[in-house]
């Protein structure tokens, strides 16, 4: 066979490739022609079967020529590649709007930091601290301290994980902070002490063996129960609205005296009494008082210059209020998930 | 404390008036606990019970307060008031010390007349919870709950030699209590014995063997006052929560068991046609009622009231608390015998403002500026890792430290007392947490995984109870690298303003997943560093020269450690980043690495940046083995 002949077979071949891909539109169709051409049984790789058939010198003429149009039809088949590629974002990113945005993934914050920063954003407001302390506690700070000594009666009222009794516990609130507090720290005070607790207690859906408290504690000079009241008061309009009714009482705790307890009227039942407060008509959200002179003088604090009160809530509540969650295991064990409803 | 409304009629007029009373007696401090109970058709109220008030553990311990707060006449019965002479009679009691047992004081009667009690005493008994067995333990319990007082009656003729001594167990004796339960007694249980056989835990229960049925005739009533530690350790020792024991474990004024015992006395005549025939006190140290001064100054300040000398007392009176001007700033107050929860001034002030009414407190706020800015470091830093870890992507988790998972390198910190085996412990690693909470959210079928905690661990080291801020972070999907969490670990520590160190924290391959990694950092450690500057601001972009080094190195050789290496060739090296992921090459590691070059002092040219580069190049290949690679 002449060679020349062969060699004006193979440019009609680029010919019609080449004119063949300017022509396509779609990645599909050509795919289509880079097998039609390029492919291992392709019209090229046909060729170039042939080529055995000669005597080396056209062989070599002619393969270089077979590696020529191989490379053209190549590149003629990226650039056309590249074109169609581009011309279809274009119209994409023009035409449809409505394509979801590619957003970051964020994390969220757990309900209960999301609640505690509030919670500490109003005190901070007023000039407090947040305070952090030992969850492994003595007796000392836990108990005696707060006037609550050995075999006092009011040490029933919270069940103590012990850890080595009676000289180590797992702290039954964060009221050991506040004792610390005034031991190490200068006077005046103001800090509040928010943080894990733990009782001995059997599990429910509303108790659980761990829980959050939240503790409030100033020493200064003309500090009183107007002032405290007034903190109170405050702090449950900023936790449960302007129009929220309260009710302070007198009420019995070891470490304060006067004691005072902060209700506020049930809203679900506008105070006619109902389950949810017990059909009290009113919810006890608050423990208070002016520190006890037993516990200000344990601290050495001066009780002629000095006077304090301290507040102290369950937390969790609250946090399970905002978010409606009806048992208070599903907040610590793991298993809260917070996903996105926009 | 449960209170019948009828029973309470009896001493301060009631009728009609409940539920405001009620409401009252909650502001003043003794909360209602729940809605009554219709008992019988009595309406039963209850209140909260104050762990100071061992008075408000009785009928006319509340009674007193209802009159206070209601201005209402307080009618008590006369028979308190009767005089109990001495009749002495054969019964002997011996208290063998007295530091125990501060009175023990006796009634004795004979030709009783065993019995029901008549209908109005098995209603008060059952409307406030103590079931009726016969007229004389019923009189027992009617006066307990009247008085505050526990009483206890024994069958005389059960009794040895007529003897009591109030002692404290010795090791091994038995006692079996009423309801026929044996208890093994300890040496610090406080017993009332004949001769040598106990007959009733002190001030907690009495014994089955010396108790009163129907063929008794000649009793002995004891009304006594102990140490109320004693009381309340074997109470708890023993399981055995009783009337009496809830009420001497606080403090009851010893003056209570005379005006008790005269009550009971006009009772069992009346109702048993007991005679009384003797009577015996051991009192070894007179107890006097209290005097508590208080300041006016002092009250008003821990009020933030100004209270006047009679306004107070007028107010101290209606709480029963009688008081006299002893100095132009001092009321002395003659604390009664019922009263004693009050030890000192504060007490008093309690008295006033419960009185005057905690509603009609002004509401103010500490006037002065705030103090001192202690917010806790480890708090500032966890709320900042917060939010870099949220940003990242990862979400919080909060767990509670209690377990059972066990870190094979911290000692544990063990609890002594936990109700479940499953939180026997507290958690040394935040780890397994942060693998449940993936494997939870696996199970629900998310893919891209992200959690974190910040939090405590908790172990022992040399006999000390130790815990430790940590933060743990776990990354689970197709995306999880190591080098990922390496690196959003380093930046986060960069970001607090300290150089990352790779002692402070340690990554692991999560087992069982195909690709996921966590991490823990120590908090402690890190807060301990050297705090630096990590970032600068700068008004225009430093003039640099780029340059890149491609590398061939032995398999075995650390890239950290070739950055390094090159860091410190000159001072001149600004910057130096890997580029892409090493590759294995021909049995051999490709490091791409970026450098760039600064003069701090003056433009940087190529000339300068040349030797530098040079003896990077000579530094590594004497070091490491590294070759420039050839197609550079």
């Amino acid at each position: 066979m002449n060679i020349d002949l062969k060699i004006t077979k193979l440019n009609q071949i680029r010919d019609k490739a080449l004119s063949d891909i300017e022509k396509i539109s779609s990645s599909d169709d050509l795919n289509k022609a880079k097998v039609q051409y390029l492919g291992r049984k392709g019209e090229l790789n046909q060729q170039s079967k042939e080529l055995k058939k000669l005597v080396l010198e056209d062989r070599q003429q002619l393969g270089r020529v077979i590696n020529q149009v191989k490379t053209e039809i190549q590149q003629v088949l990226t650039t056309r590649k590249k074109e169609l590629e581009q011309s279809g974002t274009k119209e994409l990113d023009q035409t449809d709007t409505s394509l979801p945005g590619i957003r970051p993934q964020t994390g969220f914050l757990h309900p209960s930091t999301q609640v505690m920063r509030q919670v500490n954003s109003f005190f901070r407001y007023l000039g407090y601290s947040v305070y952090e302390g030992p969850e492994i506690e003595t007796d000392d700070n836990n108990f005696a301290k707060l006037n609550l000594p050995l075999d006092h009666p009011a040490r029933d009222l919270a069940d103590t994980l012990y850890i080595k009794e009676p000289d180590y516990l797992l702290r039954t609130h964060t009221s050991s902070v506040e004792i610390r507090a005034m031991l190490n720290e200068k006077l005046p005070l103001r800090i509040v002490v928010p943080g894990k607790v733990y009782r001995n207690e059997t599990t429910n859906t509303t108790n659980n063996s761990m829980f959050y408290q939240y503790e409030g504690l100033v020493v200064d000079k003309n500090i009183n129960m107007s002032s405290l009241k007034g903190t109170l008061v405050a702090l449950a309009k900023f936790l449960y609205g302007e129009e929220v009714k309260t009710r302070f009482r007198c009420k019995y705790y070891p470490q304060v005296e006067p004691g005072a307890g902060m209700d506020i009227q049930c809203t679900f039942c506008g105070g006619k009494g109902c389950p949810v407060c017990k059909h009290r008509g009113w919810i006890e959200v608050l423990g208070a008082g002016m520190v006890h002179p037993n516990t200000l003088k344990a601290c050495k604090v001066d009780t002629n210059k000095w006077s304090g009160f301290a507040f102290g809530m369950g937390f969790d509540r609250l946090v399970m209020l905002k978010y409606g969650i009806s048992d208070v295991r599903k907040l610590y064990n793991g298993e809260l998930v917070i996903e996105e409803i926009a | 404390m449960k209170v019948p409304l009828s029973w309470l009629n009896d001493y301060v007029e009631v009728d009609g008036q409940a539920e405001k009373l009620m409401a009252d007696l909650t502001a003043i401090g003794h909360m209602q606990d729940g809605p009554p109970q219709d008992i019988e058709g009595d309406l039963v109220y209850d209140l909260e019970v104050r762990q100071n008030r061992s008075d408000c553990l009785s009928m006319l311990g509340i009674a007193r307060e209802a009159a206070a707060v209601s201005g209402r006449q307080l009618k008590l019965p006369a028979a308190y008031e009767a005089e109990l002479t001495d009749k002495s009679g054969s019964v002997t009691v011996e208290i063998t010390d007295p530091k125990l047992c501060f009175r023990f004081q006796t009634l004795t009667f004979k030709n009783l007349k065993v019995g029901p009690s008549p209908d109005w005493l098995k209603k008060r008994l059952t409307a406030y919870g103590i079931k009726p067995i016969n007229n004389v333990v019923d009189i027992t319990n009617f006066v307990m709950v009247e008085s505050g007082q526990p009483l206890h009656a024994f069958d005389l003729e059960k009794i040895d030699g007529e003897r009591f001594v109030v002692r404290q167990a010795a090791k091994g004796e038995i006692l079996t209590v009423l309801g026929n339960k044996s208890i093994a007694l300890v040496e610090d249980d406080l017993i009332i014995a004949s001769g040598q056989r106990p007959l009733a835990l002190a001030g907690v229960i009495g014994g089955e063997a010396s108790s009163v049925n129907n063929n008794t005739t000649t009793i002995v009533v004891e009304a006594a006052n102990y140490y109320q530690a004693t009381v309340r350790r074997s109470s708890l020792r023993h399981n055995l929560r009783t009337e009496a024991s809830t009420r001497l474990e606080k403090f009851l004024h010893p003056k209570l068991t005379q005006l008790a015992l005269a009550r009971v006395a006009q009772l069992l005549t009346e109702l048993a046609e007991g005679e009384l025939v003797g009577q015996v006190d051991n009192y070894p140290t007179v107890i006097p009622e209290n005097k508590v001064n208080l300041r006016l100054s002092y009250l008003n300040q821990i009020a933030g009231i100004d209270f006047s000398a009679d306004q107070t007392k007028e107010l101290l009176a209606k709480v029963h608390l009688p008081a006299d001007q002893t100095g132009n700033d001092t009321l002395t107050i003659n604390v009664p015998y019922f009263r004693t929860d009050i030890e000192q001034e504060a007490d008093l002030v309690e008295e006033v403002l419960r009185i005057y009414g905690y509603d009609r407190i002004p509401e103010d706020l500490p006037a002065a500026p705030p103090p001192q800015d202690i917010q806790s470091k480890n708090y500032i830093i966890s709320e900042k890792i917060r939010d870099y870890l949220v940003g990242l992507g990862y979400h919080e988790q909060i767990t509670e430290p209690l377990t059972d998972e066990q870190n094979p390198v911290l000692e544990p910190v063990i609890l002594e007392n936990s109700l479940t085996s499953e939180k026997r412990m507290l958690r040394t690693s935040l780890i397994p947490m942060l693998v449940r909470g993936t494997n939870y959210r696996r199970k629900h079928h998310y893919s891209h995984i992200k959690i974190f905690e910040v939090g405590k661990i908790y172990y022992r080291s040399d006999d000390q109870y130790l815990e430790k801020n940590v933060v743990g972070v776990i990354a689970l999907g197709n995306d999880a690298r190591y080098r990922q969490i390496k690196g959003d670990i380093e930046e986060m520590i960069i970001r607090l303003g300290y150089q990352p160190d790779s002692t402070c924290y340690s990554i692991e391959k999560v087992v069982d997943f195909s690709s996921g990694y966590v991490a823990q950092l120590d908090l402690d450690t890190l807060l301990k560093s050297q705090e630096t500057k990590t970032t600068q601001v700068l008004t225009s972009p430093p003039q640099v020269i780029f340059q890149d080094l491609s590398l061939l190195v032995p398999v075995e050789i650390q890239v950290g450690d070739l950055l390094d290496t090159i860091k410190k060739v000159s001072q001149l090296i600004y910057q130096v980043k890997l580029g892409e992921e090493p590759q294995l090459i021909d049995g051999q590691k490709s490091v791409f690495i970026k450098l760039t070059y600064h003069d701090p002092q003056q433009a940087i040219s190529l000339d300068t940046v040349r030797p530098i580069r040079d003896k990077v190049v000579a530094t590594l290949e004497k070091q490491y083995q590294a070759k420039l690679r050839l197609n550079e």
